[in-house]
């Protein structure tokens, strides 16, 4: 029988167990990285957030309180992480150049499953960061918009609003489409067909 | 494209990272640098503690001293606590005692809380 989250994180809590918070790190490491490598300028940059991150919920397991899951407050330290890392360092841009160093060098393409998958890199990065966000942790990692809420900090009804514009965006890249009206403005189809 | 096949898309594509990085050997990294930042505070606050406990010892009869000269109000304190009895031969030095197992009792429960 698998324990669960919430009993991992009472034993953490309660019994200052550290077993307990090393099997949630074990448990939630790599989906965390996968995320936050989505966002990153690069892949080593993204594990050092990940470890903050981690560090960050040891020290502050004891005042979790159970409202939303530990995922979701997890994520929402790393989102805060993410947005104070790119404060500080003016990351903003910086994935747009790795994907254009990638080109160069075909490194991500090597560790792309497929030509599409690489498609879908682009058209992510394409995306606004809380739309990007929003969708990964809705459709990719499969949490509640009241979850992925609660780990951007937004408000449920622009979390749907975040995740429905990036659907559309997403679907218009990945298939030549036209944007839909609404978003005409946000992207033109020369940036379609550029990311193809 | 429709929704459902671009989740599909998304899930794979995050599944598939996902699945590369569960065994390179993160977690017992960050598991080592969270060890670590534990002991190393426990070094410190052991030390800051034991360096502590000295400087209290070395004012044990300084401290008994202080408050012998406030008498009164330390007599009129332990006439309030005679019913409880906490009257002493040395009340004194009890005190003084008193006052150091409070310090060693918070650098206690500094001790005990995580990083």
């Amino acid at each position: 029988m698998t324990i669960s989250d919430i009993d991992l994180v009472m034993l953490a809590k309660v019994g200052q167990d550290d077993t307990a918070f090393a099997e949630l790190v074990r448990r939630h490491q790599a989906g965390l990285r996968a995320f936050l490598r989505k966002f990153a300028a690069d892949d080593a940059y993204a594990d050092d957030l990940a470890q903050e991150t981690l560090i960050k919920a040891y020290r502050g397991v004891a005042g979790f309180q159970g409202g939303a899951s530990f995922r979701s407050w997890l994520y929402a330290i790393a989102w805060r992480e993410f947005l104070q890392g790119k404060r500080r360092k003016k990351a903003d841009g910086r994935l747009a150049e790795a994907l254009a160093a990638d080109d160069r060098d075909g490194s991500r393409a090597g560790e792309a499953a497929s030509g599409l998958s690489l498609d879908l890199q682009r058209a992510l990065a394409r995306l606004e960061e809380t739309e990007r966000a929003a969708l990964l942790l809705c459709d990719a990692a499969g949490m509640s918009h009241a979850e992925a809420a609660t780990a951007l900090g937004a408000p449920l009804g622009s979390v749907k609003t975040y995740v429905a514009r990036a659907r559309g965006k997403m679907r218009a890249m990945l298939n030549f489409e036209a944007p839909p009206a609404d978003q005409a403005d946000a992207y033109s189809i020369d940036e379609v067909h550029r990311v193809r | 494209m429709s929704d459902r096949e671009l989740q599909e898309l998304l899930e794979n594509d995050l599944a598939l990272s996902r699945r590369k990085l569960e065994s390179d050997g993160f977690s017992e990294l960050v598991l080592k640098k969270l060890s670590a930042r534990r002991g190393r505070r426990l070094a410190m606050v052991s030390a800051a503690g034991a360096a502590g406990a000295g400087f209290a010892s070395a004012q044990f009869v300084k401290m008994t001293g202080l408050f012998a000269a406030a008498k009164p109000l330390v007599d009129d304190a332990l006439v309030a606590a005679a019913p409880l009895g906490l009257g002493a031969s040395a009340p004194y030095q009890l005190l003084a005692a008193a006052t150091l197992a409070i310090a060693f009792a918070a650098t206690a429960f500094i001790l005990q809380s995580d990083i």
